[in-house]
């Protein structure tokens, strides 16, 4: 019997075969076969592209009047989805500020407040007024104070049954009776022209310093105690005047006030009848 | 009728946005005076009904709006008015630089008008802080506006009140 040996070449392939497994595996092959491929991917891509058009061409439709159409309703629709951002995002604004009028009304919880939308302005440049959206037909009277989320904005001077006029701290007659915190000093925070706040009637002996609080102190009546109003920028103390006086950076910025609060349990007291001469007797 | 109607939805046009955007476009703290813009563009317009009591109106409207006294606006209003209106008789035809020219001698008679009323009743306010951050920059504003008011006024005018051929 003839002895059936095995071809001889087979250990070499074998060996070939396991030792580029072993190197592949090894990772050792990856930039050969990347080089090897790269053509070929790309010849594929090609091929799918090209497909991949002449699919699209086939089916696309051929009326342009239909293209034209499709072309207005997509139009239409971007300009619908731009609307739906825009009210989207002026709905996301008044949440913000509702979310922190609430923060405020739930620090204050002595207080019942309305809420009111800012719709205007005073015409006239000397003046710091604004307009709300809520009147005597809401509850609101002439007196009630008006704050944001930040702190105190000023108080209602005018109501009609569906709006109101709010004169801000910041206007140039307004007059708020103030308190300095750590320091405890006792002021009237005037407004100005120019809508820069400043503290008269200040004690020469208070110690206050650059970074107090500036609230309201409730004296006067006008206002209800420790509503935020400001911060001490600076102080300007002269050895021969009467009082101090200070600058102060209001905590509201008053130029992109939408959304405010009336407090509207707050009942002002009226100090005129207290401030007219006194009759006097024959 | 219809040009009464049109008239007046131009002062309610006017005295809203005044309140409402005009108010938050300053210069300093100038502001523009739409109001008066319209006004002056309207009486200049030949076309245009010249009777005082737009002007009136006009005043009235932006005097409820303001915490300066109600009649403070509809008197300069009217008398604004009456000027441009007698100007627009003696001049044989009325131009843009006639509206400028009323522009820049009217807008600070209104805006110390405004500053005198308020130091009477006892408004803390300087005489250069006014002429410099209001008076100053509120004319500008009023001369930057001037042109597309006037161009406005015109075409609304035109719209309503359609000149006759000869």
């Amino acid at each position: 019997m003839k002895n059936k040996s095995r071809p001889s070449w087979w250990l070499p392939v074998a060996l070939l075969v396991v030792g580029l497994l072993a190197l592949s595996l090894g990772g050792y092959l990856t930039p050969l076969i990347r080089l090897s491929t790269k053509p070929e991917i790309a010849f594929q891509a090609w091929v799918a592209r090209t497909y991949q058009a002449l699919r699209d061409y086939a089916n696309a439709p051929k009326d342009v009047n239909t293209l034209r159409a499709e072309n207005q309703r997509l139009k239409a629709e971007i300009a619908q989805l731009q609307t739906q951002i825009v009210t989207l995002q002026q709905q996301l604004t008044d949440a913000r500020i509702l979310e922190a009028l609430l923060d405020f009304a739930r620090a204050h919880p002595n207080n019942q407040y309305k809420a009111a939308q800012v719709i205007g302005r005073d015409p006239s440049p000397f003046l710091h007024y604004i307009i709300i959206n809520r009147g005597s037909d809401d509850g609101l009277h002439v007196g009630m104070p008006v704050v944001s989320a930040e702190g105190l904005v000023g108080h209602i001077t005018a109501v009609i049954p569906n709006a109101a006029r709010v004169q801000l701290i910041t206007d140039p007659k307004s007059a708020v009776d103030v308190r300095t915190k750590p320091s405890n000093a006792d002021a009237v925070l005037v407004g100005s022209l120019t809508g820069e706040l400043s503290l008269e009637m200040l004690p020469q002996n208070a110690q206050v310093k650059s970074g107090d609080l500036v609230l309201t102190s409730g004296i006067g009546g006008k206002y209800p105690p420790n509503i935020l109003a400001g911060q001490v920028v600076s102080v300007r103390k002269l050895s021969y005047a009467l009082f101090q006086e200070a600058s102060v950076q209001p905590v509201v910025d008053f130029r992109r006030l939408q959304i405010v609060l009336v407090i509207v349990n707050f009942k002002p007291t009226d100090l005129t009848p207290l401030l007219k001469p006194t009759e006097q007797t024959p | 009728m219809i040009g009464a109607i049109s008239a007046l939805v131009v002062l309610i046009l006017a005295a809203g946005l005044q309140s409402a955007l005009f108010s938050q476009i300053t210069l300093l703290h100038g502001q523009t005076d739409l109001m008066l813009l319209t006004l002056l563009a309207w009486y200049l317009h030949e076309d245009a009904p010249s009777s005082w009591v737009w002007a009136l109106l006009g005043g009235l409207m932006l005097g409820w709006l303001s915490a300066l006294p109600w009649w403070l606006y509809a008197v300069v209003y009217s008398a604004a008015a009456l000027l441009t209106t007698y100007l627009r008789r003696r001049l044989w035809r009325t131009s843009l630089f006639t509206y400028l020219l009323l522009i820049v001698f009217i807008t600070p008679v209104i805006l110390l008008l405004e500053y005198g009323y308020l130091r009477i009743t006892g408004t803390p306010i300087a005489l250069t802080d006014s002429l410099r951050l209001v008076v100053f920059p509120s004319l500008l504003l009023n001369l930057i506006f001037a042109l597309p008011v006037y161009a406005l006024v015109d075409e609304w005018i035109l719209l309503f009140f359609p000149q006759e051929e000869e």
